[in-house]
């Protein structure tokens, strides 16, 4: 996170670059017998040595107060500890404090001149995350975090514009690396969920254990039933046994296998490492899923009581930090239960925010929330404690039972979801948790009132997809904002539009799993043809596709299906910002 | 003779039936404890086979209402445990009056075994 001094920093830093700026052009060009390197924001590839005798130059000239000045302002850039660096409108480096030069400098050699993809990720081309394109478009600053493979590190990047006469002229860019914090925060995540996963294992055991029951007591039941050489089953206890019924042995036996397949799957996608994977999802199964699996892990004296309405709509979440984020709220709750006896009430719910929430909970936005609550019969907690449960390692059990970590994982996790958490809590009387997760809209219930705020555009779109549903699902939705779509429900005919060149198409949406050819293989195919094509991939939860992956087939957005519909208006925006042509 | 077999997993519902309907007995099935106190009522078994762990009510407490509704009925408990593993429930299970515990996954003719025992005195 870019702390406020930095964000100071940088204020101070665009008001100075701006008025060296305006002064320069107003006062002392005109004043200059050399204009070498003079317009403010034009990358000249000056060397340092030149600069410092430039800067002399200019001090003797402009006279000491505009040398201190300049002098003042040097230092000051240099002392800024993150690298910051000033760009030209083509990205080309214009400026760069000792940060900067440190981090992107071979040999000390200079970097003034050279473009930022260049030094920053190798690439001769734009990045593909290039906040600068974005700044450029809203006219504002614009923040984002970007993981740099070329440097091998991951930057919270600040990037401003810099005006000249309501004209952008360049930005001011900085990069604070938040690699080791990053690394941190999902080694943290990754601890915290085996420690749920060692709570779920009683859950994970006794669901096991009852599919081992049914296969090895179907086979069982078959070898005593079969019957032997002479045609006599081993046992003379009841009726031979018939076709059907063998038939039926063994398809218990294969339904028992795939729950054990599925919940082998659940357990995997659970402890998968992996960052932050969110999409549309309906809640409501997986927080009853984990429910079932507690109900199994918690003592017998304890009662858990589940109540999810049948109308709670979709969020915008990750279904593994979501069952973390349950999973750890009830082991709380259970441990907070003295002689392990009482009861936990999970319920989960959809609201609209009003006045009274909006006291309560000062964090609310107005607006539609799901909300997660965990209640319990347990020994409460004071007010001083309440203060303070968030705080990591923080605990109040005893050394071994914990690391404390838990709820200040939790509240991480439910900040990255644009979520609130709240807790009531009183001392012999119980607590209560409630986390509001932002509801997403209905796609297909509320299309018109979601497209009213939607981007809209008049671009040729290729959607390739191969179910036809999909394919003329969204090519409805993308003709109502005002698209051309060609579609394609397979790889081979999306290729044909390209090979017959009959189109101009702008932007390629495509599905990744598609017989014969899947949308990494049917985008990179693409990319090589026409690299500058902006490439929009859709892929489900299970498939593994990385990020790295993606951007190297020239994915430019990577959206998890199944996708929501603003997310995706929003992306072509983004990649089609004020695009005046198309290919081929 | 009719059995009872409490459990809320239907594939192993299914299996008990089965396996029960082999050995030569009637079988009368319930998803869960408040539902097989319903058919024990109506129509009472000679032994009931039960889960521990199941929603609506658990096994144990099954157990405790069936010894007082029905003391002459013979209970054989199955569990595939959970936090604590079936080894602790099935003592408790014992405990309240369960005549022989079994761990999931159970050999099919230990079972059948089992149940001619405790049935043998009818």
């Amino acid at each position: 996170m870019t702390s406020p001094v930095l964000v100071f920093l940088c204020a101070l830093l665009a008001v100075y670059a701006l008025a060296t700026v305006v002064y320069y052009f107003a006062v002392l060009r005109p004043r200059l017998r050399r204009p070498r390197a003079a317009a403010a924001i034009s990358s000249d590839g000056v060397e340092t040595a030149d600069r410092a005798a430039f800067e002399r130059e200019q001090t003797q000239t402009l006279g000491p107060e505009v040398g201190r000045a300049l002098e003042e302002w040097r230092y000051t850039f240099d002392a800024i500890v993150d690298p910051v660096l000033i760009l030209n409108t083509e990205l080309q480096i214009v400026k760069a404090n000792k940060a900067a030069r440190q981090l992107l400098s071979v040999n000390g050699a200079a970097i003034e001149g050279k473009t930022c993809h260049r030094l920053f990720a190798g690439l001769d081309t734009v990045c593909p995350l290039c906040p600068a394109q974005t700044v450029q478009h809203e006219r504002k600053p614009h923040r984002q975090e970007i993981t740099q493979r070329y440097l091998g590190r991951t930057f919270a990047v600040s990037c401003s514009p810099l005006f000249h006469a309501d004209r952008i002229v360049g930005f001011i860019y900085s990069a604070k690396d938040i690699s080791v914090q990053r690394n941190l925060e999902k080694r943290l995540v990754h601890a915290h969920k085996l420690e749920s996963i060692a709570t779920l294992a009683g859950g994970i055991a006794h669901d096991f254990n009852n599919i081992l029951g049914a296969i090895l007591g179907n086979a069982d039941l078959l070898l005593y039933r079969l019957p032997d050489k002479e045609g006599r089953g081993e046992s003379s206890m009841g009726p031979p046994i018939t076709y059907e019924e063998i038939g039926e042995h063994v398809q218990a036996m294969r339904r028992a296998g795939n729950r054990a397949k599925d919940l082998v799957a659940q357990i995997l996608a659970f402890s998968r490492q992996s960052t932050n994977q969110r999409r549309g999802l309906l809640i409501a199964p997986v927080i009853k899923e984990s429910c079932r699996l507690l109900r199994a892990s918690l003592p017998a004296t304890i009662e858990l009581k589940v109540e999810i309405a049948d109308t709670v709509g979709m969020i915008y979440a990750d279904p593994g930090q979501m069952q973390q984020v349950v999973m750890h709220l009830c082991t709380n709750a259970a441990q907070s239960l003295e002689n392990k006896t009482g009861t936990i009430e999970v319920s989960l719910r959809e609201i609209e925010t009003g006045r009274a929430e909006q006291l309560r909970y000062h964090d609310l936005m107005p607006g539609r929330y799901v909300v997660l609550t965990v209640r319990d019969t347990g020994k409460g907690m004071p007010p001083e404690m309440l203060e303070r449960i968030f705080d990591p390692f923080y605990t109040t059990r005893e050394v071994g039972e914990g690391s404390g970590m838990g709820l200040a994982v939790l509240h991480g996790i439910i900040v990255s979801h644009d979520g609130v958490i709240d807790v009531k809590s009183e001392v012999g009387k119980g607590s209560v948790f409630s986390v509001f997760f932002p509801r997403l809209q209905d796609v297909a219930g509320e299309e018109g009132e979601q497209t009213v705020a939607m981007p809209r555009g008049t671009e040729t779109i290729l959607f390739v997809d191969d179910e036809e549903d999909i394919v003329s699902m969204r090519t409805r939705m993308l003709s109502y904002l005002g698209y051309r779509v060609l579609p394609a429900t397979s790889p081979e005919q999306a290729l044909g539009y390209f090979t017959r060149g009959e189109e101009r198409i702008d932007l390629l949406i495509t599905d990744h799993t598609m017989p014969r050819m899947t949308g990494l293989q049917l985008a990179a195919e693409i990319n090589a043809l026409y690299p500058d094509l902006p490439i929009i991939l859709c892929s489900g939860y299970s498939e593994a596709v990385t990020l790295e992956e993606a951007l190297e087939a020239g994915v430019r957005r990577f959206l998890a299906k199944p996708v929501d519909m603003r997310l995706l208006a929003l992306a072509i925006r983004e990649l089609l910002p004020n695009r005046d042509g198309g290919k081929p | 003779m009719r059995i009872l077999v409490i459990d809320d997993d239907e594939q192993m519902r299914i299996l008990l039936r089965q396996v029960m309907e082999w050995a030569g007995y009637e079988v009368t099935e319930a998803g869960d404890g408040r539902e097989g106190m319903h058919k024990q009522r109506r129509q009472p078994a000679n032994l009931v086979i039960t889960d521990l762990i199941m929603p609506e009510q658990e096994g144990l407490e099954t157990i405790t209402s069936l010894k007082k509704e029905f003391p002459e009925v013979k209970i054989i408990a199955i569990s595939g445990g959970g936090r604590i593993g079936p080894e602790a429930y099935l003592p408790a299970a014992q405990e309240l009056g369960a005549d022989r515990v079994f761990s999931k996954p159970f050999e099919v003719r230990e079972l059948v075994d089992a149940v001619k025992e405790l049935l043998e005195h009818e």
